[in-house]
């Protein structure tokens, strides 16, 4: 009994840690999605018809700030990228899985819980905000439904994204760059930097012919009601069809990368 | 002072012996604050402005945060991931050394490729300086150079708190950065945009305020400002000092945590 206790014990005390960091996560996320409201609120102070609706917008700033773990596309496991760098890798590779999968998971994982922990004091709190500057309901209960689930596969596609660069990394060996740069411009397509809406009709455009949208922008307009139920469940088509072409892509780079791969020492 | 710049020559070194992560990285530091910028932009052609403030006033002010910010991100790097040499003890390796330790812990890390974003800043700050509408003279030219000076302290402190922080905590880093990476980008609007008291915050505790809002009302003789709006920078100096003792209060107490 007592070795099964004291796992129990250094279990807590591991969880305990990571509510540390939650709780200072929690904070800043309110930070963010306080200032970010702030500066919206003294452009919408200027009278001009916007094209998105004060308390659409508010909600859409407050589950960004709740999932952005979820929605972070630098987000990488740092293990899998040094594993890479350091040539780690190699014993991964040795091992009976399929490494592909493997890595996956892990990253799945590593985003879930980390949201998870975060989420639902930031909802909670949000939601009983004065309400000029609450989070709102979801629009309908189907756009509920679909919120949830465009926002699973969301998350699967965008690992997917992330599973071609790790790829990728077999050939350069500059993560820290190459997940920044990715980071960066598929936030600003995704909508997480600007909601599209606010966009000129070119980058619109661009956007809606890039995948990224279908992370951020799909889920959280299908939250507030800006995005019809009809159109969602068409969206939510496009959604597995780009996963099955990424998961493919990256599965051949990751096989490709397998057969070359040359250990640089050690 | 040689040393100092040794030790930044073998980061530099170092740091060009993975040339494309470091082409990479430095890209992807500059495209952030391009298009942290670009939203602003969009944003106030959709809405034709923010309060009474036009667009190349913003521009300039991103251009003051983004220069302090990134130099200081750049130069002060050691500072600011100090809690690093905390956790690995090499603080107590820099203690058994005859040098000033602020010193060694800044020469303990420096990051070249932040070299994109600090270039940025400056095109942003000539072009903001060159298109507002003000009419210069001597001391205007000296109250724009205490903006940027200012701004470079004001960020300079900030890391300074967040070392000084770790003596104590060392898991909640993620709160510091509100006040770095939040305050570039709070502060890239002039401060009276905001509510009251969230204004009042960063006016009078940590002085955002101080570096953009009041002497950029002097430049522009907005409401005929007083001419010590434009000293108002100075007061950054003083909030520097405040975080050495903080630093040093927090250097004397510490004990190192063994093995």
């Amino acid at each position: 009994m007592k070795p099964y206790l004291s796992f129990l014990k250094l279990r807590i005390s591991v969880g305990l840690q990571y509510r540390f960091a939650a709780i200072t996560g929690i904070f800043t996320q309110f930070f963010w999605g306080a200032m970010y409201i702030f500066i919206y609120e003294a452009y919408y102070k200027m009278g001009t018809a916007s094209p998105m609706p004060w308390e659409q917008l508010v909600s859409y700033l407050w589950i960004q700030q709740a999932f952005f773990a979820l929605i972070r596309f630098s987000y990488n496991s740092s293990d899998i990228c040094d594993s890479i760098i350091t040539g780690q890798v190699v014993y991964e590779l040795v091992r009976p899985f399929n490494i592909y999968w493997h890595w996956y998971a892990q990253t799945f994982a590593g985003r879930l819980s980390n949201v998870l922990l975060r989420f639902s004091p930031i909802i909670i709190v949000a939601l009983l905000l004065p309400d000029k500057y609450a989070l709102h309901f979801p629009a309908s209960f189907a756009s509920f439904v679909l919120f949830l689930l465009t926002l699973i596969l969301g998350l699967f596609l965008s690992i997917s994204l992330t599973m071609i660069i790790y790829g990728i990394m077999f050939y350069t060996t500059s993560s820290r760059g190459i997940f920044n740069i990715y980071g960066i411009i598929a936030e600003f397509f995704a909508g997480s930097t600007l909601p599209i809406l606010f966009m000129p009709e070119f980058f619109q455009k661009l956007a809606y012919m890039l995948p990224f949208r279908l992370i951020v922008d799909l889920p959280f307009r299908l939250y507030i009601g800006n995005i019809s139920v009809q159109e969602g469940c068409i969206s939510v088509m496009l959604q597995i069809i780009w996963i099955v072409i990424f998961v493919t892509i990256g599965n051949l780079i990751m096989n490709n990368a397998r057969k070359k791969v040359v250990s640089q020492g050690g | 002072m040689s040393l100092y710049f040794k030790s930044i020559l073998i980061f530099i070194k170092s740091e060009f012996e993975y040339r494309a992560s470091f082409i990479f990285s430095l890209l992807a530091s500059a495209l952030n604050t391009f298009f942290i910028l670009a939203s602003a932009l969009i944003l106030m052609d959709t809405f034709g402005g923010i309060g009474d403030w036009k667009i190349n006033e913003i521009i300039l002010l991103t251009g003051i945060a983004s220069f302090g910010h990134s130099f200081v991100e750049m130069f002060g790097r050691g500072l600011d991931h100090f809690y690093k040499h905390i956790k690995n003890g090499l603080l107590d390796r820099l203690l058994v050394r005859p040098r000033n330790i602020t010193f060694q812990v800044l020469c303990s890390n420096f990051e070249f490729y932040k070299i994109g974003r600090l270039i940025e800043s400056v095109i942003f700050l000539i072009y903001g300086i060159i298109t507002i509408n003000v009419e210069w003279n001597i001391y205007k030219g000296v109250v724009i150079l205490l903006m940027i000076l200012g701004s470079l302290t004001l960020f300079f402190s900030i890391v300074l708190i967040k070392a000084s922080f770790s003596f104590w905590a060392i898991e909640g880093m993620e709160l510091m950065n509100i006040i770095s990476n939040g305050g570039r980008d709070l502060s890239s609007y002039p401060i009276d945009i905001y509510q009251k008291w969230f204004a009042a915050f960063f006016t009078y505790v940590i002085p955002f305020g101080c570096v953009n809002y009041f002497p950029l009302l002097y430049l522009l003789d907005k409401g005929n400002p007083p001419f010590w709006y434009g000293l108002t920078p100075l007061v950054t100096v003083i909030f520097c000092g405040l975080c050495f003792m903080l630093w040093n209060f927090g250097l004397s107490q510490y004990k190192s945590t063994g093995s």
